[in-house]
């Protein structure tokens, strides 16, 4: 394909998709249009085929009132209007020929369409028509259970209302290309039963009419188009717009199409599924003129009417089974999820996963920012890769694609695990949080009626280029590749519906979690009571919500002493906050009872092993003994704590012992401090210093300045200019700092 | 990853003489700690399993405490060690701070660890 000739093709398709179709300024011969102005019905536009048709030149009918030309049908207009419906059988003059009138208003012009009945294809008992045949039909179209039925029964009655030698159900796929799913034909004629045709067989201005325009006919593809005069909406100045006119000429490249099938007459059905082009009701005939009368096209579109009122349920229907199936897992899983201690451990850990919700070699769920996988999934960067692609798309709502590879050309390596995915956003988590589940590739062969990628031909040269229709129509197949199963729409509804049970459940939780965690803080940290020749303050900073693993205490012993408690446990938020309370009540009973802040911490550690066997904490104590001007400290695992004495800060305290939970017969040791008037000690967690990408030491140096800096100033001063100079890093951070007054 | 920072974390597995060495890369914190969890805990029919922390940059007391934790959850007759060097200072200070050598043999080289094995 060389670039001119690209060039012509983009030119030609951009003038076919430019086509003025629903502007053409022709009628089709078969009758014959009017279009009257103002409140006398003047005549403001007529077709060239008034003489031929009804007797009178159209440009003798211009400017005159229509029921001065013709009584008879300014009574029959007056009647449409009177009773609402614009379709009339009338005569012109007493004795003359039978006409079918039909009326519809554009801009501010009402358009009048006759067509005579002479010639027409009519059932020998018009009467019939309405009073048996249609509601035969309709009763047929009802008693189908499924969709294949309900095609076949909407073929048969169309085929023997309207007696067209071909009559098929046509089903557009999601990129508008049609396939046939149902057929009545005359039996020597060829089938066309399951045959696809491409898209562009019917471009999307043409479709867009036809969910305005619900019946088309051509009873001869090779009509000659009769113009209107004047060419134009006198009122407007713009070309009439024929969109809802039945005489409408169509586009000579569709003609041409229908030539090249062999079609002489033709005529088309809407089936309109909930306001979408669903399908059509496409007829053929091989040998005309073939013009079925306009009752009977009334009637047959009725049918096509009914029918897509049952599309919907008859779809749906058709795989009752696995709707209940669905419905059965969604419900485990809504359940599961609501009481789960986290989301995505019910979605892929519970007796019922996720997985069994829609059809699926893999799944994938993000639940607050944490991914996990089921089943065969791409590996490491490729996942990534995969959900960085879904990602913006999510923004807007599920995705669901057969075909990864259209989503992102770069992604056709996943085709194996993930050739199509069906995934949709999570609220109430984390930015980004998902659930997805995929299918491998699926070769699949599809046979057209002829080379859909021929389905267009550019003719002519240079500004001339244009469209002509596909001449072969022998059966061509081809092997659709990077494309899986295809997603049905109850799945995609499952699969929102389970991501609607999980934003709630994870709403639900944001909520329940901040009312729990506002309690529990006050079980972690009580408000600090007034203590006599002390000076304290203290800051918790919980990396979520209001709680974390971090807690403080001060536990008052006997003799005027004071145990100041800081301890750590590892983890973040609810879960760990109710370890968190155990151990903090645990020590206040045990250095209650202990000699001394080491075997109460020795105790706290068996308690740890025992009972908590999953947990690692670190906790430091220090016993203020004013009886002695000293401080007793003990610590299990924590960092050291920073003593200030005399205008310096010394870190002392680390090594005591080890963290709480590593071994269970730790011996923990106490160090004695001086502790003066004026003295303190200040007791932090390593949040306060912990930073990626800074060393330890370095945040501990900054906080011994900042610390030394504050000078002399109360606990609060100094807590608040610790904070300003150390900038908060993800965990947990807790600052207790006591001096003795 | 944290404040927008391109944070890498991985681990990558190494056998010798049947001993399963897993080297972790990046930082060993509430986010990736259950990836290494789930790779001790993993390991199959191994004597020994060596956690390599000589890349890690990060540890806090989550890491911490997932080491202890999968080394008690490991299957079978398997022991984990730990390897952080000295020079490690972002690691290896958290983990004397915390006294993990109460619980898990930490040493300097994977070496040695090996060789420690082998008796």
């Amino acid at each position: 394909v060389t670039d001119a000739f690209a060039e012509q093709l983009a030119r030609a398709l951009r003038a076919c998709a430019d086509e003025p179709i629903s502007t053409p300024g022709a009628v089709q011969p078969h009758g014959a249009l009017l279009a009257l102005a103002g409140p006398g019905d003047r005549v403001a536009v007529a077709s060239l085929n008034t003489g031929e048709l009804l007797g009178v030149p159209a440009d003798a009918l211009l400017g005159r009132p229509l029921a001065e030309v013709w009584p008879a049908l300014g009574t029959a207009l007056a009647d449409a209007d009177a009773e609402d419906d614009p379709h009339r059988r009338v005569t012109l003059e007493q004795g003359g020929p039978p006409f079918d009138l039909v009326t519809h208003r554009t801009g501010g012009l009402r358009v009048v369409e006759l067509e005579p009945l002479a010639g027409a294809v009519e059932p020998a008992l018009p009467a019939d028509l309405w009073s048996r045949t249609v509601p035969a039909a309709v009763q047929r179209l009802h008693d189908a259970r499924t969709l294949p039925e309900l095609a076949a029964a909407i073929a048969r009655a169309v085929r023997a209302m309207t007696g067209f030698d071909r009559v098929m159900v046509y089903r557009f796929d999601r990129d508008w290309n049609g396939e046939v799913i149902a057929e009545e034909r005359r039996d020597d004629l060829e089938p066309f039963l399951g045959l696809h045709y491409p898209a562009s067989d019917i471009p999307a201005q043409a479709r867009a009419l036809y969910t305005r325009q619900w019946s088309r006919l051509i009873p001869t593809s090779d009509y000659r188009p009769v113009p209107l005069l004047p060419d134009r909406d006198p009122l407007t100045g713009a070309p009439l717009d024929l969109s809802d006119a039945a005489l409408r000429s169509v586009s000579p490249v569709h003609l041409q199409y229908l030539r090249n099938m062999g079609v002489v007459a033709s005529m088309s059905v809407s089936l309109v599924d909930r306001g979408v082009l669903w399908g059509l009701i496409s007829c053929h005939h091989y040998a005309g003129a073939f013009r079925p009368s306009h009752p009977v096209r009334a009637a047959a579109e009725f049918l096509g009417r009914t029918a897509s009122t049952l599309l919907a349920s008859r779809q749906e229907e058709g795989r009752y089974e696995q709707r209940l199936h669905t419905q059965h897992v969604l419900a485990g899983l809504g359940a599961a999820v609501g009481t789960a201690r986290e989301p995505g451990e019910a979605l892929l850990d519970g007796p019922t996963t996720s997985a069994a919700l829609v059809g699926c070699t893999g799944v994938v769920v993000r639940v607050g920012g944490r991914l996990r996988t089921a089943g065969a999934v791409p590996a490491g960067d490729r996942l990534d890769r995969l959900l960085a692609a879904l990602a913006p798309r999510l923004a807007d709502g599920p995705v669901v694609t057969d075909s990864v590879a259209a989503l992102d050309p770069g992604l056709a390596d996943l085709r194996d695990v993930a050739a199509g995915v069906l995934a949709v956003p999570l609220r109430g988590g984390a930015t980004g949080d998902l659930l997805a589940w995929l299918r491998p590739e699926v070769l699949r062969e599809v046979t057209w009626g002829g080379n859909p990628h021929e389905a267009k031909v550019v003719e002519g040269a240079g500004a001339d280029v244009r469209l002509t229709p596909r001449h072969s129509f022998a059966q061509w197949s081809e092997v659709v590749r990077l494309t899986s199963q295809p997603w049905w729409p109850h799945e995609a509804e499952a699969a929102a519906d389970l991501a609607r049970a999980v934003s709630d459940a994870l709403l639900q939780r944001v909520e329940r979690d901040s009312r729990l965690a506002a309690t529990l803080r006050t079980v972690l940290v009580d408000p600090l009571p007034p203590l006599p020749g002390l000076a304290v303050a203290a800051r918790y900073l919980p990396s979520q919500e209001v709680v974390g693993g971090d807690w403080y205490d001060l536990v008052p012993l006997t003799d005027g002493r004071l145990a100041v408690v800081i301890g750590d446990v590892a983890g973040h938020g609810l879960a760990v906050s109710s370890v968190t309370a155990q151990l903090r009540h645990g020590l206040r009973a045990y250095l209650l009872q202990a000699e001394d802040a080491g075997e109460a911490l020795g105790r706290l550690n068996a308690m740890v092993a025992r009972l908590l066997p999953a947990e690692l904490a670190t906790a430091a104590v220090a016993v203020l003994d004013p009886a002695t001007a000293s401080a007793q400290v003990a610590s299990a695992g924590h960092l050291p704590l920073l003593h200030l004495a005399d205008g310096r800060a010394e870190w002392a305290g680390s090594h005591l012992g080890p963290a709480l939970g590593l071994t269970p017969d730790a011996r923990f040791r106490t160090l004695q401090l001086p502790l003066a008037d004026g003295a303190g000690l200040l007791l932090f967690t390593d949040g306060l210093v912990e930073r990626r990408g800074v060393s330890l030491d370095r945040r501990m140096d900054l906080l011994h300045d900042l610390v030394l800096g504050a000078g002399d100033s109360d606990p609060e001063g100094v807590c608040d200019a610790v904070l300003a100079g150390l900038p908060r890093g993800s965990d947990d951070a807790t600052l207790l700092l006591v001096k003795r007054r | 990853v944290l404040e927008g920072e391109e944070v890498v974390f991985f681990l990558e597995h190494d056998r010798h003489d049947d001993h399963l060495v897993i080297r972790v890369t990046g930082e060993l914190d509430v986010a990736t700690a259950p990836e290494l969890h789930a790779a001790v805990v993993a390991c199959g029919d191994v004597p020994l399993v060596v956690v390599d922390l000589s890349p890690c940059t990060f540890v806090d007391s989550t890491g911490c405490r997932v080491l202890v934790v999968s080394a008690r959850e490991v299957p079978g007759p398997a022991r984990v060690v730990v390897v952080c060097p000295e020079a490690n200072q972002d690691v290896y200070r958290i983990l004397d701070f915390v006294q993990l050598s109460t619980a898990l043999k930490i040493y300097d080289r994977p070496d040695d660890a090996l060789a420690d094995a082998r008796g």
